[in-house]
């Protein structure tokens, strides 16, 4: 009976989960190994792949081929991976977590208290700790844009919620009033800032990969890493919250500990991303959509495939940064807004009423 | 009764200065269908909330196979009792068959893949919702979903039967949406289940439908549970005018010449 | 082994090994040095006021790249590439443009991107860049070092300096000085000032105004109340090509209405880098600001 079962099992199973598990992973490794390979080959400075590959090789050491493509391109691209990944998986957690497709870190204010928290970390951090900023200012900037996303939203968690449920639509709501609330503090941070401090500020609320090295890669593996290994230990959660957080608990969910351990690990991407490279926008909609709309819902794939799709998108967007006005670079955040936006509005045309 | 899968002991709960329930105490047993009437705002929702654990009541407890209920981990309560929900919106694009799945996934994760596979596909059948399988969710109509989630819960209850013996499935208007046919086709679905020893406890609305499927009615009125027993014994003149404010004769056809039309539980449901 | 053992001997006389090791050292030291000179052949000049004094040196030829903000000499921009704005500078795109020398204005940045230069190689050098007279000729004298041009920076800074002594006794003759604002931005009713300590300011004194918004530190947005009661008997502002605000704009808002430099329509717009880039023609930019300050001075100077 059992082997029966088993046997009976197994043909049925042939259209599904593992199989398209592997091809789809399959499929989006090439295309980060592609992305990845046309992000080290390409770029303002002129250098053949076959030098490439002899630099990777440990020739040329000491050129300036070799500065440029080991220590610009090459953690430019990793940081870009991380990034990319780690804002499509926080877009992913957060539609889940808000049951809203169209939720994204900007939506529901952990962007704004990211910012908020980052600039305050450039604007006071030099007066109030200026050793400390100087010393440790690459994991400063990161760790304070994190507990920032995560007081943003532990904000929203309790205004929103009552006698243990979170309702949704409050908590959108107040997401707008908290992102708006720590826009002006952000904003009233810009004007007690003194020049030098407004330019960083500035410079850094374009949101750019531009300032990518060894060091910032470093931090941003550090922290992202962790959460990329933990989100798909809540696939099965983020699945049966789709159905509301009563029915996920009537499936064996401990909902109120998974949401906090979603908005912990959605606040940490969030906050070392934006800290890192400022706010760039879309990829956590975008990602998390193609993703759904070619492979289906189901989290135990959208969440590592999101990663992959991310990174590359943002590996992407950034090539096309740093070489359609080469030498000149274009901000990210633009690029990735004109691909983005047009996609969100089409998105928002024709896929809503299957979500509805 | 030594048989109770669940007992609730003078169950209140209270929301601001409302009493929603008041003191109410049942003992749902396996293999019986305890069908659950009243009007609207009588307190059926909430009750059925404080029997799932959803809520906590503010007086009174609920006691679980001889555990307390609100103690238990949800994931050994999932593998006990089942909830199909009212309303069945589903925020992402998941296919029915990977909405059916979530069931046999949360529960039976010691099961080998091609048992989940197999639950599945027999719950879908069940449920007459195979045919829909790879369709997505939000495409449907109001009552097809309902019975995907049907289909949900009886995979939920199939999966936790390889650890759980004895079950408890709750249904909030399962047939609200349904056309006659797939009404009978549930609750059949639902009868058999009792017959092999599930407690099911349904919320219904049409008083027919009820009196047909009960081997327990409750009726709740204002919170407070206003008769329990056999149809037979409780559907009376005195208790539709009371509770229900209905000039009724029970049993009677109305007067003049109207058509009428009164499902009745079939006698031999078709196995599957 | 036995190669070094027996050159061991060699260090006991000092005198000897120490002469070859000091002339050997000052050799290399002195290659280094004019190997430095000789390579600021191919230069990647940021900020507006580099590539102006460069050009003006007639070092045009080694530029290889500039940034956005060099607007002066007009050809600048138009025969070299640009690398972006100054304070967003891309690391590869200036090394891909192969520099021995990259020359960039104190405030460019962002500050990893110039530490990716530095690492990568490209020596760089961050120019000073103090809004005062002392400034602009210090600014020419390093840039002619640099290039190697002293004779041309001397010579630029004589006329730059007789400039400067010009503007001071033009400044000497005002009588009673104007509030001039300084409007660096005017869009969307929000109104960003040059506050004190900004190039802007400087600017102001050189032309003998009174900063009316000398109560702010900074580019800062001032509110209309503020702006109303600061009362400026002229409006200063940048214009960029074609691109600027007219007069009625500017006086019909509730900010200007009520000031006295709407009474006499009072408002003056100059090229933004002529202005504020304290390159060498910022006496000439002084001049062109005192005589639109006090026309009077105009029509009497020399």
């Amino acid at each position: 009976m059992t082997f029966f079962a088993r046997r009976d099992g197994r043909r049925e199973d042939r259209d599904s989960s593992r199989e398209k598990f592997i091809a789809t992973i399959a499929i989006l490794s090439v295309a980060c190994l592609l992305t990845g390979l046309a992000s080290i080959a390409l770029g303002a400075a002129a250098i053949a792949p076959a030098r490439i590959v002899l630099i990777l090789q440990g020739e040329f050491a000491q050129s300036a081929d070799a500065m440029i493509v080991l220590n610009i391109r090459l953690p430019r691209t990793l940081l870009g991976f991380l990034i990319g990944g780690a804002l499509a998986l926080s877009g992913a957690l957060l539609q889940a977590l808000f049951r809203n497709p169209l939720a994204d870190p900007g939506v529901v204010g952990i962007s704004a208290g990211a910012a908020l928290a980052a600039a305050a970390a450039i604007v006071l951090g030099d007066r109030i700790a200026a050793p400390l900023m100087s010393a440790y200012s690459v994991w400063a900037l990161p760790i304070a844009a994190f507990l920032g996303g995560l007081v943003a939203t532990t904000l929203l968690y309790v205004l929103s919620t009552r006698l243990g449920r979170t309702s949704i639509a409050t908590m959108l709501l107040a997401g707008i009033g908290v992102g708006s609330f720590a826009g002006s503090l952000t904003g009233l941070l810009a004007t007690i800032s003194d020049d030098r401090q407004l330019r960083d500020l500035t410079f850094w609320l374009l949101g750019s990969l531009g300032g990518a090295n060894w060091s910032k890669a470093t931090v941003a593996a550090a922290l992202i890493t962790p959460v990329f290994l933990a989100a798909p230990f809540l696939a099965r959660s983020l699945n049966a919250l789709a159905l509301g957080e009563a029915e996920a608990f009537h499936l064996g969910v401990r909902v109120e500990r998974d949401k906090r351990i979603m908005i912990a690990l959605a606040a940490l991407a969030v906050g070392v991303g934006v800290a890192l490279a400022g706010p760039i926008g879309f990829i956590g909609i975008v990602a998390p959509h193609l993703i759904r709309l070619t492979v289906g819902a189901d989290h135990r794939l959208v969440l590592p495939a999101s990663i992959f799709l991310g990174g590359s998108l943002l590996v992407l967007a950034d090539i096309l940064a740093r070489t359609i006005a080469a030498p000149a670079e274009t901000p990210i955040g633009i690029l990735t807004g004109l691909i983005g936006a047009p996609f969100f509005l089409w998105l928002l045309s024709t896929r809503m009423r299957h979500f509805e | 009764m030594t048989d109770a899968i669940l007992t609730a002991e003078s169950l209140t709960y209270r929301a601001g200065s409302s009493v929603l329930i008041a003191d109410a105490s049942l003992e749902l047993a396996g293999g019986r269908m305890t069908i659950v009437i009243g009007p609207n705002g009588a307190g059926k929702s909430t009750l059925l909330k404080l029997l799932t654990g959803e809520l906590r009541a503010s007086d009174g407890g609920v006691i679980l196979l001889g555990g307390n209920l609100a103690a238990f981990q949800p994931w050994r309560l999932a593998c006990i009792r089942a909830v199909m929900p009212q309303s069945g919106a589903v925020s992402l694009p998941f296919t029915v068959r990977e909405v059916a799945g979530l069931g046999v996934d949360g529960v039976g994760r010691s099961l080998s893949r091609g048992e989940k596979s197999a639950l599945i596909g027999r719950a879908l059948e069940t449920a007459d919702v195979s045919h829909l399988a790879s369709r997505l969710i939000g495409t449907l109509s109001g009552g097809e979903r309902q019975r995907v989630h049907f289909a949900r819960v009886l995979g939920q209850l199939a999966a936790g039967r390889t650890v759980a013996e004895r079950q408890i499935l709750f249904l909030d208007e399962p047939t609200a949406n349904l056309d006659l046919r797939h009404q009978l086709d549930l609750l059949d679905a639902a009868a058999r289940l009792a017959g092999e020893g599930v407690a099911v406890v349904a919320v219904i609305h049409d008083l027919n439908l009820a009196a047909a499927y009960a081997d327990d009615l409750i009726v709740l009125n204002n919170g407070k549970i206003a008769a329990r027993g056999a149809p037979a014994k409780v559907m009376t003149d005195a208790l539709m005018s009371e509770v229900f404010r209905l000039d009724v004769k029970v049993g009677a056809p109305p007067p003049g010449n109207i058509p009428f039309i009164v499902p009745s539980r079939r006698a031999a449901a078709p196995q599957i | 082994m036995s190669a070094i053992v027996k050159s061991c001997p060699d260090l006991k006389q000092p005198s000897t090994f120490m002469r070859l090791a000091a002339i050997v050292l000052a050799f290399a030291f002195l290659t280094a040095n004019t190997a430095a000179w000789a390579e600021a052949s191919r230069i990647v000049a940021l900020g507006g006021s580099i590539t102006e004094i460069l050009y003006a040196l007639g070092a045009q030829d080694k530029i290889v790249g500039v940034d956005s903000t060099s607007l002066a000499p007009p050809s600048a921009l138009h025969d070299k590439p640009s690398i972006g704005y100054v304070r967003a500078i891309s690391a590869e795109g200036v090394l891909s443009l192969r520099p021995t020398l990259v020359l960039a204005i104190e405030g460019a940045g962002p500050p990893a991107a110039l530490e990716l230069i530095r690492t990568a190689g490209a020596p760089l050098d961050i120019v000073p860049d103090a809004p005062t007279p002392e400034g602009v000729r210090r600014k020419i004298e390093i840039l002619g070092e640099t290039v190697g041009a002293k004779d041309a920076a001397a010579k630029l800074n004589r006329e730059v300096g007789a400039g400067f002594a010009a503007l001071d006794a033009l400044r000497a003759r005002i009588i009673k000085p104007v509030r001039a604002l300084f409007v660096l931005s005017f869009a969307n009713g929000r109104t960003l000032v040059g506050g004190r300590n900004t190039s802007a300011a400087s600017m102001l004194a050189l032309a003998g105004a009174v900063n009316a918004a000398e109560d702010v530190d900074g580019y800062k947005p001032m509110t209309d109340e503020a702006i109303a009661s600061a009362a400026p008997d002229v409006v200063l502002m940048m214009k960029n090509g074609d691109h600027r605000i007219d007069a009625e704009t500017v006086f019909a808002s509730p900010a200007f209405a009520l000031t006295p430099a709407a009474k006499t329509r009072a408002l003056v717009a100059l090229d933004g880098l002529f202005l504020l880039g304290f390159g060498p023609r910022t006496p000439d930019a002084a001049r062109a600001l005192i005589e639109a300050f006090y026309p009077s001075l105009a029509t009497a100077a020399p």
